[in-house]
């Protein structure tokens, strides 16, 4: 809950300064569920693709302007 | 406790805009308490600031400093060695914080990064409510150890008003009528006469209406 | 009370023992004089005397003294209302002297709405007094010539204090008990919310009654005539310290196409019919809000015409 909470805080830390929230994201994954945590991680990583890079990388922004 | 909260960050990014180098500079007061301007929010701030200032390419430094109180000059003092290394200070204190620092260096920009909203304590853990207005002139045992100064939205001294709405605020569903809770505890302990009187218009000259108030201890004054 | 206090119609009219019948108006969101007149106009004649509200729901008008004076000017008797919400004690003292030097006798004192209800949200709040102190300073100043610091006052100013009740708000059980404090603080007559639970209203006079408050104060009850479901369903929901039964909008929903306002009005004259014998009420305080062409009618259908000439 609290995690939660928190993770949510800095996605609206991110909103304000124009950076998608969702390049952060929480999952719930017991200690013992390998295949889920691979899932979550390929599911974030293609999410992450999807974006493109991140906005505070240099030679993006470079390109961008 | 002083009771704040933190301003938007685009507001602190235009006041700091022409900086390159700041220090944030937090107290260990109240805001430390109420989880608003201590080492760790002053931590969390200069992170924001430094990725804001990255994304739009103008990379900016920071340093942190959290102070034991801004509102004692000896404490203020602290950081006379570094002042000068930065370009402007942000204070992470109440509104006391920034005053005391500009008049200690007035040489330097100071920027408060907080708003100062009131004095009051906290109803559980992360949530604040107001309950003293520094009217100079406490009267909380008229009203059972309820303020109406600081707690009516219209500071009636004879209430409550019309719009007492189911204990709320006439103001907000989110505000409790403080005339409401009153009025039941003087029921509920058989002092109800203690309202059938008819309370004279309040003396404000003792608040802040009198003008900036000093309060001096003679006995121990220097 | 047997002399005048301010020689007010509406105070005659009250101690002649007749059942009194005042109306309201707000003055204009501008400097529109010639319809505040035509508003005025509608009122000629039908009312004992008139509310001229004090920047009502925090809204900004023409100022209520200026508006009562024209409307003295007009020939119609002024009840000048004052809000605590925006002077402090030396512009109400002030205001209180310069509407009576213009010949305004009736004074209605209140705490006002919040200005964050209103279009100037942004603005101080001043509420320097609260209108139970209010109603004081301006006893105060009638019978004891004097202002609020005791300083003698040349020509006290005497007015016909009046103060509002609202039976409807919380904590219920003590409202009669609000009412008595504003009694204590010197009003002479109170002008009720207005009123659309008859049972509420019914049980708050007896208590009124069985404290001997109508013996020492007038006490009319207030109405506002429904003109839509629309305006019944707003008033329950979001008017604070306003009490609308299902009952009445059904009874609204079940009129007629067309005839809801009537059936608004029909309630209203039941209303009048049952005050005018219920112990305690002294008279009715027609609100008819942005409806004051339709108060001629009302006063002839509630045969409170034609009124009283002392």
């Amino acid at each position: 809950m609290k995690a939660k909470k928190k993770v949510l805080h800095v996605k609206n830390i991110l909103k304000e300064l124009g950076i998608e929230p969702e390049r952060v994201e929480m999952f719930n994954v017991a200690a013992s569920d390998g295949p889920s945590f691979v899932d979550f991680a390929r599911e974030m990583d293609k999410k992450i693709r999807e974006l493109g890079p991140s906005p505070l990388n240099e030679k993006y922004r470079k390109k961008a302007a | 406790m002083i009771i704040a909260d933190r301003k938007p960050i685009n507001e602190i990014l235009y006041m700091i805009k022409d900086c390159k180098k700041i220090l944030i500079v937090g107290c260990k007061g109240c805001v430390t308490v109420c989880n608003v301007g201590g080492a760790k929010e002053v931590g969390i701030l200069a992170s924001i600031l430094k990725i804001a200032r990255k994304k739009e390419g103008s990379p900016i430094e920071i340093d942190e400093k959290t102070i034991e109180r801004q509102c004692d000059n000896e404490y203020v003092e602290t950081i006379k060695d570094i002042v000068n290394n930065y370009d402007a200070i942000l204070s992470m204190a109440c509104g006391v914080g920034p005053q005391f620092l500009s008049e200690m260096y007035p040489e330097k920009r100071i920027y408060p990064a907080l708003n100062t909203t009131s004095i009051g304590g906290a109803l559980r853990h992360g949530v604040w409510s107001e309950r003293c207005a520094g009217c100079g002139n406490c009267v909380v045992h008229y009203f059972d150890g309820m303020c109406p100064i600081a707690r009516c939205s219209k500071s009636l001294l004879n209430g409550p008003c019309g719009g007492s709405s189911n204990g709320k605020c006439e103001v907000s569903k989110d505000i409790d009528c403080i005339w409401d809770k009153i009025v039941r505890k003087k029921m509920q302990e058989g002092r109800l006469d203690d309202l059938l009187v008819v309370r004279e218009a309040k003396d404000w000259s003792t608040a802040r209406d009198g003008g900036p108030r000093t309060s001096i201890r003679e006995d121990i004054a220097e | 009370m047997n002399e005048l206090k301010s020689g007010s119609n509406l105070e005659k009219v009250l101690k002649a023992g007749h059942f009194a019948f005042t109306g309201e108006c707000g003055p204009p969101k501008g400097a529109n004089v010639e319809h505040l007149k035509e508003k005025i106009a509608h009122l000629k004649g039908v009312v004992d005397s008139v509310n001229i509200t004090d920047n009502q729901t925090a809204v900004v008008r023409m100022s209520s003294w200026a508006a009562s004076t024209i409307m003295l000017q007009e020939g119609v008797e002024p009840n000048f209302q004052m809000v605590c919400r925006d002077r402090n004690r030396l512009a109400m003292m002030s205001d209180i002297l310069g509407v009576y030097s213009m010949g305004i006798r009736n004074m209605l004192c209140l705490s006002g709405d919040h200005q964050s209800f209103g279009n100037h949200p942004q603005s101080k709040n001043v509420y320097d007094i609260d209108s139970i102190q209010l109603i004081a300073l301006v006893k105060k100043m009638r019978d004891e010539g004097k202002f609020m610091n005791d300083e003698e006052i040349d020509t006290p100013p005497k007015m016909f204090i009046g103060a509002a009740a609202n039976p409807f708000a919380d904590p219920a059980e003590y409202r009669v008990y609000r009412m008595a404090n504003k009694i204590r603080a010197g009003a002479d007559f109170i002008q009720t919310q207005c009123i659309y639970n008859m049972e509420k209203f019914r049980l708050f006079m007896k208590k009124a009654v069985d404290m001997g408050l109508h013996e020492k104060c007038y006490i009319l009850a207030g109405v506002t005539p429904m003109k839509s479901v629309g305006m019944a369903r707003y008033m329950a929901s979001s008017v604070p310290g306003m009490d609308v039964p299902e009952s009445l909008i059904k009874r609204l929903q079940g009129a007629e196409k067309g005839k809801v306002a009537e059936e608004g009005i029909k309630f209203a004259l039941e209303q009048i019919e049952e005050f005018r014998e219920m112990e305690g009420v002294a008279g009715v305080h027609l609100m008819a809000i942005e409806w004051e062409h339709r108060v001629p009618e009302i006063a002839e259908r509630a045969k409170m015409l034609p009124r009283p000439k002392i």
